[in-house]
């Protein structure tokens, strides 16, 4: 007992300081993790969607609605969404997001005479071949956003909508 | 586009593009009209936002002119012109009207810009599939017009 650096009253100060704020931060914790918590989970991945039955898609682009949760924070709301689906040459399934990359109007598939088999955008006679690519020439410089998508027991799940590089 | 600050940033960057406003007319009455004043209120605002979300790049949704019914219509009709003037000063060509109040239908005339006339249909029975429904075949009629006077431009 030569070096007594710490005095007992010292000693008691650190200990109960110490103790006090373990047992603030084991109240406090909770209770912002309990503030946050919504904030945190929205990043968190959305689930697949069953959309249609997979002998309902040909070779043509066809129109598919359905319906996702959108977490907003603390709000939730039901949102719908469409795809437009299809089968390409080598059989895979295809969906490809409604919304323009130009300024986000609703595209639909062969309604420009001048221009068959192609996707038109109204807005801004906006086009897209039918794989989604941006035709050169027409406002979008980007094509079409693809679903992820997953095919389970005969049906078709849609995930989200991912871009892709420019044309 | 629609009168939020996101949307907003949007329009600012590619003014150009949008040349289309739609300003909904909604009634309100606390009298004998009330739920239909109510009713013309959820239709007219369905098919609004509907119309929006298909139209996003061209069109700008405007924020209701809501107004009494009771209201003087020379007063409405001039508040009406002065919101059009100032739409038009901003580069939106056309603008529509659109309502479920019949009253405006026999006013078309004195609104000097094309009036969406949709009698209304209440929605508060059906379920949400079958409402859905009913607004998209709406819309779908709603954009022979839209779409027409693009063209002719």
């Amino acid at each position: 007992m030569s070096k007594e650096d710490i005095s007992r009253r010292q000693f008691l100060n650190y200990t109960l300081t110490g103790v006090g704020g373990f047992m603030a931060a084991g109240m406090l914790m909770p209770m912002v993790r309990f503030a946050i918590d919504p904030i945190l989970e929205k990043g968190a991945s959305q689930d697949m969607v069953a959309v249609t039955e997979v002998s309902k898609i040909g070779k043509e682009p066809k129109r598919f609605n359905f319906k996702i949760k959108q977490k907003d924070g603390w709000y939730e709301s039901e949102v719908t969404q469409s795809a437009w689906v299809y089968k390409n040459g080598k059989g895979e399934l295809i969906a490809l997001s409604p919304v323009c990359k130009h300024l986000g109007c609703t595209i639909d598939w062969n309604t420009d005479p001048a221009h068959p088999n192609q996707f038109y955008c109204p807005c801004h006679g906006g086009r897209y071949e039918k794989d989604g690519t941006n035709i050169k020439g027409t406002p979008p410089l980007a094509p079409l956003d693809v679903y992820d998508s997953q095919v389970k027991d005969g049906k078709l799940y849609l995930g989200k909508a991912k871009p892709r590089k420019g044309a | 586009m629609k009168w939020s600050s996101g949307d907003i940033t949007v329009y600012q960057q590619s003014k150009e593009f949008v040349d289309t406003a739609i300003i909904p007319l909604l009634p309100v009455s606390f009298g004998s009209h009330i739920r239909t004043s109510a009713s013309m209120g959820d239709y007219v605002t369905l098919i609004g936002e509907e119309t929006e979300r298909q139209l996003h790049g061209r069109l700008f949704l405007l924020p209701p002119f809501t107004y009494l019914m009771e209201e003087d219509s020379e007063t409405l009709l001039l508040r009406l012109h002065s919101w059009v003037k100032e739409l038009k000063d901003e580069g939106l060509r056309h603008v529509y009207f659109l309502t479920s109040d019949p009253e405006w239908k026999k006013r078309e005339q004195e609104l000097g810009e094309t009036l969406l006339w949709m009698p209304v249909i209440p929605m508060e029975t059906m379920d949400a599939d079958y409402q859905e429904e009913i607004v998209k075949e709406q819309v779908k009629q709603l954009f022979q017009v839209i779409l027409h006077k693009w063209q002719e431009s």
